[in-house]
């Protein structure tokens, strides 16, 4: 029979899946996780439920780093205002599932189940966000951009939980967007669009881009042949237009049923577009 | 086994579970609170939403061990120790929302979470909004965003 240990403090979780390593599975919000047990996917011997750990809970922000909680709530990102100031954040958390998925899933908890269509990540990945790992051992970081490294693989060792993401959001200079398809508002993306630019005062071109995509392969990804094509170039529909049809160079699309490999690479050039459009129009759009 | 103690429709209650049980299960088969519906298994329809703490969730993506402490309010405590039904019920009733009436006490759950939580606007897309996670299959959304809409309006 399964034994469920509730930690109350990080030292604690840390202890506890040291001495179950390997035979424990961490429980955040368990939207997901829930699913995996009952479909027999995972049977762990002891579940280590970290959602009264302070230490992971909450979001604080400093004056160039902002930090997230494993155990923050999407509804605790969507209420605070990080999810104003950087725009794709508050897009992305607004079409995840609905609010009852919303008042229990969690940030961390999605970062560690590392499914590639998660709309959290693509925002995450054009924001540079580190991953802090903790173990008996104390804290490492990795680059999110790394953290994630196969089909629902992380780079995570048996001891080891995710406690948090950091990232740098004090930049107000950029401005930001994530453009999703799914098949039922709050389902799951075909494919979800993360756009971050910032440009020259003139807004005439870009001075720095960030594409990053769910879905569409692996793991998600940043759109670094979009990215190369646009940096220096105006902030033109046209030119625009033009770099989104590079999307296809960095994904790897499935055939599966939320539709064929060519259509999602269709719908990532679409929907790449569609995203650095919305972001433009953020900066006071083309003049 | 897990023990869990929580207040349940104003009762406090006491249990053992294997903590993989979703919480949907420990409500219907150990309490006999039918009136909290199974249908999709799987977080997608909303049939079982209750509330944890005054918060809507879907009971059956959440493990019995997270009652443990807490309040769970289901559709049969939410008009507490009266006869009346709660205001949310009879703009249903009245509207005419209910047809097969099997997504309702679902609906009626998540309706009011969303009127409860604080600031809304009462606009028909929020409410549309925060319902997506309940669906319908006699597709009577219309009516069901109306009886909303009638308490959004009512109380504000």
């Amino acid at each position: 029979m399964t034994e469920y240990l509730k930690p109350v403090d990080r030292e604690s979780a840390r202890r506890y899946l040291d001495e179950h390593r390997d035979s424990a599975k961490i429980v955040a919000g368990g939207q997901s996780l829930s699913l995996l047990l009952r479909q027999g996917l995972l049977d762990p011997d002891v579940m280590i439920d970290i959602s009264d750990v302070d230490e992971f809970s909450g979001i604080e922000t400093g004056p160039d780093r902002v930090s997230i909680g494993a155990v923050t709530t999407y509804e605790q990102l969507e209420s605070h205002p990080v999810s104003s100031t950087v725009e794709t954040l508050g897009d992305s958390v607004d079409v995840i599932a609905d609010r009852q998925v919303r008042t229990a899933g969690t940030i961390g908890g999605a970062i560690s189940h590392a499914d590639p269509s998660l709309d959290i990540v693509p925002p995450l990945l054009c924001l540079d966000a580190t991953v802090r790992i903790g173990s008996v051992d104390g804290e490492r970081t990795v680059p999110l951009e790394e953290f994630h490294d196969g089909y629902m693989a992380a780079d995570l060792a048996q001891n080891e939980l995710v406690e948090g993401i950091t990232f740098d959001g004090s930049a107000s200079d950029w401005e930001s967007n994530y453009a999703k398809h799914s098949r039922v508002s709050g389902g799951w993306a075909t494919v979800g669009i993360a756009s971050r630019v910032r440009t020259t005062d003139d807004r005439d071109a870009f001075t720095d881009v960030r594409i990053a995509a769910a879905a569409v392969g692996d793991t998600a990804v940043r759109l670094s042949s979009v990215e190369d094509a646009l940096i220096g170039e105006p902030t033109d529909r046209e030119t625009v237009a033009d770099a989104a049809s590079n999307a296809t160079a960095d994904i790897d699309p499935l055939d599966d049923l939320s539709g064929s490999a060519e259509y999602k690479k269709h719908l990532a050039r679409t929907l790449v577009e569609r995203s650095i459009n919305r972001t433009v129009d953020r900066t006071g759009g083309v003049r | 086994m897990t023990e869990i103690s929580f207040e349940l429709d104003g009762e406090q209650v006491t249990t053992n579970v294997d903590p993989k049980t979703p919480l949907r299960e420990v409500l219907r088969d150990e309490f006999g609170k039918k009136g909290v519906k199974s249908s999709c298994d799987s977080g997608r329809c909303g049939v079982c939403t209750v509330h944890l703490d005054g918060d809507a969730v879907k009971s059956c993506l959440v493990l019995a061990p997270k009652a443990d402490g807490r309040t769970v309010t289901t559709i049969e405590g939410l008009a507490g120790e009266t006869d009346d039904l709660h205001d949310v019920q009879q703009a249903f009733l009245d509207k005419f929302a209910t047809q097969c009436g099997y997504c309702i006490p679902g609906m009626i759950m998540t309706a009011v979470d969303y009127l409860e939580d604080g600031e809304y606007s009462g606009e028909r897309a929020e409410i549309e909004s925060a319902l997506k996670g309940n669906v319908c299959r006699c597709t009577g959304y219309e009516k069901i965003v109306d009886a909303v809409e009638e308490v959004a309006n009512s109380r504000s």
